[in-house]
């Protein structure tokens, strides 16, 4: 369990009073570093996995770890979700009123720093991605693969371990998207962050260093 | 700072509905400053009127729901006179006689002999010497544009201006004064009657205990020592005062529920918004701070722009002659303050609920709301 970053222990997500059964026995382990890939049919639960690990909901029964602690052991989430986890959803979720520059600042309400810091680190995460130069537009006036690789710097914000991203590909086209995947991998092996993308193109999946392929809420393969 | 900027640009995201919100506590607040200063002033100048400059108190008639219903008799002025203490007793008659647009110009009647007593003196003209002539006041000189020499058409009746003088009370400066048998004619009182009377007492002593002294001696008396006897001589004021602060608790009930409306509304259309912000790990605390922030930047503008607009309609109604010479307006500090904080508690309890339940959303739940 030392070098594994996150695992979970015959997890199971029910919805609906248990009629729904999106998550029914997942046991997984993911090692520190790691460029995992998620794969498998819609509705097979790979969403409700990725929630599960990112700390956004509570499973029903078993256990997740993230970095040697209990999940469910916290009170609360949110000090996982702001410090711990990055996520990139499939759609941007960027807050159209601020500017891409403002939206990467968001996460960084929750920690400590002056706002001038926080500007430039912001600013500094915006380059490091290849859109420093959209620091001060909003997001409605961007592609959609800019808005995506703004939504990365996002989760950046607060030097995550784990970086997942919920099909973060699946709104831009076949470019924009290599272009996503090439970002992520390159923080992954330049920076160590601990890589996870829940993914349906194939042609993505194969460039991770392990595949999990899932069906009707369990794991298939590994 | 960031979060402050964050809070202004939520607002400024949604400038109608931002406006509508400002618009709507400004106007309470505006109900609030109005009703506030005028029944202010009105105190003021009635309260002034009944210790006129030098004397200690006025007496008048106990249980009257106007003081201009007030009379009393010269036999109990004589029992005044006689309370251990009193030094002076000034008779005085007070006559409403419609004037140019004020309903309620008074004509006071004293003695001539009397003003020295009450600290009013002639800078124009000279004293009334009868029934046909008057002094008036030097607001009421101001306002009408009159001078000694000419005439004043009271009740219809000619009065010639024979004087001007001050006493330094807005609402007697804004009237005029003639004679007390002559104010006695037109109130139809007899000879014995006069509405009230003002009370010197012998230096040193308190004026509370004199006063006290003087209500035990005759009950059907009531002593005026300072503003909050006033309440008790005068029920009209007290009326105003209430359905002042009827009027201004009804604007800022109607106001905290628009605010609340507003603040639900904007709550609900950002479920995804702020499902986001949970999602990249913003605690609830801090979703309330935010929806918090916005209602009380909204509150502090609907101050300025509420505090602006009162003292506009203020200032309006001070150029009509009627208010002119009977509201004696100061500028208090206590009505501007209040009306902040009713504007802050208002519309931080119209929030507190939305607010809460903005924090309240699971962020899984609120990132699938479309
Ligand atoms: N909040 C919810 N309430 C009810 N059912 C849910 C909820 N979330 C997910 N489900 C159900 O759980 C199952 C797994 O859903 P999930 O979103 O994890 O699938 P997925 O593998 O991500 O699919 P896709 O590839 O289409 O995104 C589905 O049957 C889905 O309908
Ligand atoms: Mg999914």
């Amino acid at each position: 369990m030392n070098d594994s970053i996150i695992e979970t222990h015959d997890l199971k997500k029910y919805f609906e009073e248990g009629r729904v059964k999106a998550l029914d026995g997942v046991d997984i382990s993911i090692r520190r570093g790691e460029y995992i890939s998620i794969i498998g049919p819609s509705g097979c639960g790979k969403s409700t996995l990725l929630n599960m690990i990112s700390a956004l909901d509570r499973p029903t029964s078993g256990q997740v770890f993230l970095d040697g602690a209990d999940l469910a052991t916290f009170a609360a989430l949110d000090e996982v979700r702001s410090h711990k986890v990055g996520f990139i959803f499939q759609l941007h979720n960027l807050l159209p009123q601020l500017t891409a520059l403002e939206n990467v600042i968001i996460p960084m309400h929750e920690i400590s720093g002056s706002a001038s810091a926080k500007e430039a680190k912001a600013r500094l995460l915006l380059e490091l991605i290849g859109v420093g130069h959209l620091a001060g537009k909003r997001p409605t006036r961007m592609s959609g693969g800019e808005r995506q690789r703004v939504a990365i710097a996002r989760a950046l914000a607060n030097d995550p371990l784990v970086i997942l991203g919920d099909e973060p590909t699946g709104d831009v086209d076949t470019k924009a998207g290599l272009q996503i995947m090439d970002i992520l991998e390159k923080l992954n092996r330049e920076k160590g962050v601990t890589l996870i993308v829940v993914t349906h193109a194939l042609d993505i999946a194969k460039h991770a260093q392990r595949t999990i392929e899932m069906r009707d809420g369990r794991i298939v393969h590994q | 700072m960031l979060f402050l900027r964050l809070i202004i640009k939520n607002l400024f995201n949604r400038k109608t509905r931002t406006i509508l919100t400002i618009v709507g506590i400004s106007i309470g607040i505006a109900t609030i400053i109005i009703f506030g200063m005028v029944s202010n002033g009105l105190t003021n100048s009635m309260s002034t009127a009944f210790k006129p400059g030098k004397a200690d108190f006025t007496v008048a008639k106990a249980d009257v729901a106007d003081m201009i219903l007030s009379v009393v008799t010269r036999e109990q002025l004589q029992t005044v006179r006689n309370t251990e203490g009193v030094e002076s007793v000034v008779p005085y008659v007070m006559s409403l006689a419609p004037f140019t647009g004020n309903p309620y110009f008074i004509l006071g009647g004293i003695d001539p002999n009397d003003l020295d007593l009450l600290g009013a003196r002639i800078t124009d003209g000279r004293i009334y010497r009868n029934g046909d002539e008057v002094a008036i006041g030097r607001i009421a000189a101001k306002n009408y544009n009159l001078k000694v020499g000419d005439t004043i058409v009271l009740n219809n009746k000619d009065y010639a201006i024979v004087g001007i003088f001050e006493s330094g009370v807005t609402m007697q400066d804004g009237g005029a004064a003639t004679t007390i048998a002559e104010t006695q004619r037109l109130n139809s009182y007899t000879d014995n009657q006069v509405s009230m009377a003002m009370v010197n007492i012998n230096p040193g002593l308190d004026p509370r205990a004199v006063a006290d002294a003087v209500e035990a001696r005759d009950t059907a008396l009531l002593c005026v020592v300072d503003m909050d006897d006033f309440g008790s001589l005068d029920q009209g004021l007290s009326i105003i005062d209430s359905v002042s602060w009827a009027i201004s608790v009804l604007a800022m009930v109607i106001g905290g529920i628009g605010v609340m409306n507003t603040i639900i509304m904007s709550v609900f259309e950002r479920t995804r918004e702020i499902g986001v912000l949970r999602a990249v790990g913003w605690k609830r605390r801090r979703v309330m701070a935010m929806i918090l922030g916005e209602a009380i930047v909204i509150s502090l503008g609907a101050a300025i722009i509420g505090i602006a607009l009162g003292l506009g309609v203020v200032w309006l109604m001070m150029q009509t002659n009627m208010a002119k010479s009977w509201l004696d307006i100061t500028m208090e500090a206590e009505i501007f303050l209040q009306a902040l904080l009713v504007a802050v508690v208002v519309v931080i309890l119209g929030a507190l609920y939305p607010a809460y339940r903005a924090s309240r959303f699971s962020p899984m739940e609120a990132l699938r709301y479309e």
